[in-house]
């Protein structure tokens, strides 16, 4: 794993937001690294701007006023903030970068059938069989059961489970590199939450994925990731190889999180 | 009331798997407003459609009698120079059903195009095309449609024309205001992303969202259309060469003391097609929502 060269590189990501008169210093000089098929997890309470450094990454920062946004982004060597808008949508559209999110009912068009929202991601320039079973392909990739039938559906028709799942075939259907995953369990129940999580590793694997998994939950970081960076105050507070985070935390805020966790995990477990 | 809720009982989320037009309607019959104002709706267009065959004499066409109140012969009455009431209401649907329909559409193709654009591009074109329909707003009605009659005359289209003219800025409000709300959601977002054609997101992706409402609104604006055309006809403005409601009213004031019949029969319909658009708009505002399951709800 340590030999895998580096996919995504962030030095001194700078995310400052006009809230009003205010300016709020959502991320404050944040370094990240993702390598090649690596799973990162990205741990802090809410608010720590996890979920802004993603969308930062990935330039997907709509309806905001943005006061300063700099530092170094490159994806494999590539800048991405100087970037202009048609390299990035390509990016976007073929073996770049996908996200999915912890709402996933808002990112799909109730009016819809979900095999046309999948093909509208597909990416372009992949000559794999046409796009119908393309779409049945990635369905059933993302261990859906039935993909002629579902592929028919609207969104109001499935579960949350099965919703999020589509984002993921959505998200897949670009063949990106490094998937973030905004909270992307968050919204879910416990027993749907391990199912997902376990697909998302699982298509990690086989794809060779690069992921990057934003969440609150370290549990969900101690299963799937290998190496974890802490959030907080929008500052990386710790970034360790998840072993010895969780065996040796250099930071106190880190020892607090795991703590709390365990203590709540032995809790769920009691009840 | 009952008849109504056991009809809808025995399936009320299995229409929602398929959603054409034919499941939409098949939902509406099963609501009582709307079966009420499709009932009403489907006989006056028959009516209209076979005017020549349902009318019995000719609207324009003079008989023996004039003045005479309802008979056998003259269902409704005939008017001071002895033409058939029937005759001229059946008749005058045509003209009235047409001026309505023909003015909604027209309203939601101006209205909707203009919605569309303000809502979607914001910034400058937003703040224009609002203004102007913001200044359609504050003129009166009837007094915009009056100086377009009397600038271009009173030609059939003219007033199609004059009548949508009034009723657009309605139309383009509530375009605008979905476009607005719909603009920023995750989906739309997501689309952008995925980098499909400003044209593509603006009628594939939104405007599917967006027209149930509207859908609604264009019912409403064809009794509004309807209304502005009688009162057209009511003051003499209306097209000479057609029969319609409005225009039977504007001769039968004179007569309102001694020839009833004269005023009460037209004033009847359009009260009716008007009743019945505003019923059919109620029913399909009931289901038209592909997220609620089925017919139920609303004021049943």
């Amino acid at each position: 794993m340590t030999a895998q060269p580096i996919l995504l590189d962030v030095r001194d990501l700078k995310v400052h937001l006009r809230v009003g008169p205010v300016l709020v210093k959502a991320i404050d000089g944040v370094d990240f690294q993702v390598r090649h098929g690596e799973c990162v997890g990205i741990v802090g309470e809410s608010g720590s701007g996890k979920s802004t450094m993603a969308r930062a990454v990935t330039r997907l920062m709509p309806n905001v006023a943005i006061g300063e946004l700099s530092g170094d982004l490159k994806f494999e060597g590539r800048d991405i903030l100087a970037m202009p808008d048609r390299e990035l949508r390509s990016l976007r559209r073929g073996r770049g970068f996908s996200m999915i999110f912890q709402d996933p009912l808002g990112y799909l068009n109730p009016t819809q059938r979900i095999g046309r929202q999948i093909e509208e991601a597909l990416s372009r320039d992949d000559a794999a069989g046409s796009d119908k079973a393309r779409v049945h392909a990635l369905l059933d990739e993302v261990g859906l059961p039935d993909p002629v039938n579902l592929a028919r559906r609207y969104p109001h028709e499935l579960s949350g489970g099965q919703r999020q799942r589509v984002m993921i075939a959505i998200a897949l259907a670009s063949g990106p590199q490094l998937l973030f995953a905004d909270e992307p369990t968050t919204a879910l129940d416990a027993t749907v939450q391990l199912q997902v999580l376990q697909t998302l590793y699982r298509l990690h694997r086989e794809r060779n994925m690069a992921m990057a998994i934003i969440t609150h939950d370290l549990g969900v970081v101690a299963e799937l990731c290998d190496r974890v960076y802490v959030m907080r105050g929008g500052k990386v507070i710790e970034t360790a190889d998840t072993v010895s985070l969780f065996e040796a935390p250099r930071h106190d805020y880190s020892r607090r999180l795991i703590e709390l966790s365990a203590r709540h995990h032995n809790q769920e477990a009691r009840a | 009331m009952g008849n109504s809720n056991t009809a809808a009982a025995p399936a009320p989320a299995a229409v929602n798997s398929d959603r054409g037009w034919r499941a939409l309607f098949a939902q509406l019959l099963r609501t009582r407003h709307g079966s009420l104002g499709a009932g009403i709706l489907i006989v006056m267009a028959l009516v209209a459609l076979m005017a020549g065959m349902i009318a019995p004499f000719d609207p324009l066409q003079q008989t023996q009698t004039s003045l005479s109140p309802p008979t056998a012969e003259y269902l409704f009455g005939t008017d001071n120079i002895g033409r058939d009431v029937f005759s001229q209401v059946v008749y005058g649907a045509r003209s009235s059903l047409f001026v309505g329909l023909g003015a909604a559409l027209a309203a939601l193709l101006v209205g909707g195009t203009i919605g569309i654009l303000a809502g979607y591009f914001q910034g400058p074109v937003e703040a224009v095309l609002m203004r102007v329909v913001e200044l359609f707003q504050t003129l009166p009605v009837i007094i915009l449609v009056l100086c377009a009659v009397a600038l271009f005359g009173s030609n059939f289209w003219l007033l199609i024309a004059a009548v949508a003219l009034a009723i657009w800025p309605m139309e383009a409000r509530l375009v605008y205001g979905q476009y607005i709300k719909l603009r920023d959601r995750e989906f739309i977002a997501a689309a952008r992303v995925a980098d499909l054609s400003t044209a593509h997101i603006m009628f594939r992706e939104i405007l599917p969202n967006a027209i149930q409402p509207v859908i609604v609104q264009v019912a409403l604006d064809a009794s509004i259309a309807i209304l502005i055309e009688a009162g057209l006809g009511f003051l003499g403005l209306s097209d000479p060469d057609m029969v319609s409601w409005g225009r039977l009213l504007f001769v039968a004031q004179d007569y309102m003391d001694s020839a009833w019949w004269m005023s009460l029969f037209p004033g009847a319909a359009i009260c009716l097609a008007v009743v019945g658009l505003n019923l059919f708009a109620d029913g399909l505002n009931e289901v038209i929502d592909p997220r609620s399951g089925g017919a139920t709800g609303g004021l049943q």
